[in-house]
């Protein structure tokens, strides 16, 4: 039986609360750490995420989810969050899980979590067997936009402004914005900025482009451009139509996406030899 | 595909208003009547009009005016695309 245990990892600056979902021993493959993303994408995205999970464990991977500080259930405050904090916090992650799994290391990301995991996976090119990504962002720079973009609609509409009433002031020097019901640091916004996923060397991807449910995208599209230009050696792209559940209003689940990451992944092992 | 259905698969895609039984037409009214609309859900939409159409919508672009109905959205990428 797979079993899911929760507990503390112990971060830089407070403990990360984490979900470890331990596979059958019997079927074990590998070891997965999740790279979330932030803000209320990852709130749209924890059932998927849940779902995914249970689904690696399953097929026999030790997966490892754990909140940023600052988010979700880990201490700290969002407005004390920074890049350095959850790049090392990650970090501290990777080994825990390499302790514990050392065999086949996976790190599976969405969205902001793979320019994090990139960047961070940098020095782990040696022992990482792979990285799957799920609708990376590639710059940093597109978070930031649609935070402004965020602000100032909520400026238009005079909604989402639910500042807490006796909120504690921030680090000292440290400026926060509060956007979309969200306190946080422009240090953190000004970092996220300058994360390029051209600038790191990107090797055994397993990229999947979630295009929607209704299908056909029109016309040209830069980002496509993007996507396909040359990110690294040995990228595996994918695309899948399903729900963009990151971003739907309801929380939704792409079902499709979960039984393809699922079985593109075990095939690895299964198919190891035919390449 | 036409522009308006295209705008509509874009909005019933991020508002997901399928599971209500809900269902969009060009005259139907957004702001103010559908409770999903809301700022995080125009970003999305604006972000997915943008990747669609491969247009650029600038912020002092953005006014309540655009979000009114289905047609002015349409009429406002419409223009962008002009």
């Amino acid at each position: 039986m797979d079993s899911i245990r929760p507990f503390y990892i112990e971060g830089t600056r407070g403990k990360l609360f984490a979900i470890y979902h331990q596979p059958p021993t019997e079927a074990y493959l590998g070891a997965i750490l999740f790279a979330p993303p932030f803000a209320e994408e990852m709130n749209k995205s924890r059932p998927m995420v849940a779902r995914q999970a249970r689904a690696f464990a399953k097929a026999g991977f030790a997966v490892l989810l754990v909140d940023y500080y600052g988010t979700g259930d880990s201490e700290g405050e969002f407005s004390e969050a920074s890049l350095d904090i959850w790049s090392d916090d990650f970090d501290i992650c990777l080994n825990w899980l390499a302790r514990k799994q050392s065999a086949s290391l996976y790190v599976w990301g969405l969205r902001f979590g793979c320019l994090l995991a990139a960047e961070v996976c940098q020095k782990w090119q040696d022992q990482l067997k792979g990285l799957i990504f799920w609708e990376p962002v590639l710059d940093g720079n597109e978070i930031v936009s649609d935070f402004d973009r965020l602000e100032r609609l909520g400026k238009i509409f005079g909604a989402a402004r639910q500042l807490k009433p006796e909120s504690e002031p921030p680090f000292k020097g440290m400026e926060t914005r509060e956007i979309g019901g969200y306190e946080i640091s422009c240090q953190l916004l000004e970092c996220i900025k300058k994360l390029k996923m051209d600038s790191f060397t990107i090797k055994n991807l397993t990229l999947y482009r979630i295009l929607g449910k209704s299908g056909d995208v029109e016309g040209t599209n830069n980002e496509d451009e993007l996507y396909s230009r040359d990110m690294g050696s040995n990228i595996l792209r994918l695309q899948v139509h399903d729900k963009r559940f990151w971003l739907t209003q309801e929380i939704t689940i792409a079902e499709q996406l979960l039984e393809i990451t699922t079985s593109k992944l075990v095939a690895q092992f299964t198919a190891a030899d035919i390449q | 595909m036409t522009l308006e259905s295209g705008v509509l698969e874009v909005l019933n895609e991020v508002l997901d208003l399928s599971s209500n039984n809900v269902v969009l037409h060009a005259d139907s009214a957004l702001l103010g009547t559908i409770p999903e609309f809301d700022s995080m859900s125009i970003v999305y939409i604006l972000t997915a009009l943008e990747e669609r159409y491969d247009i650029t919508i600038n912020d002092d672009e953005i006014d309540a005016s655009i979000f009114e109905s289905v047609g002015d959205l349409v009429q406002f990428v419409n223009g962008k695309l002009g």
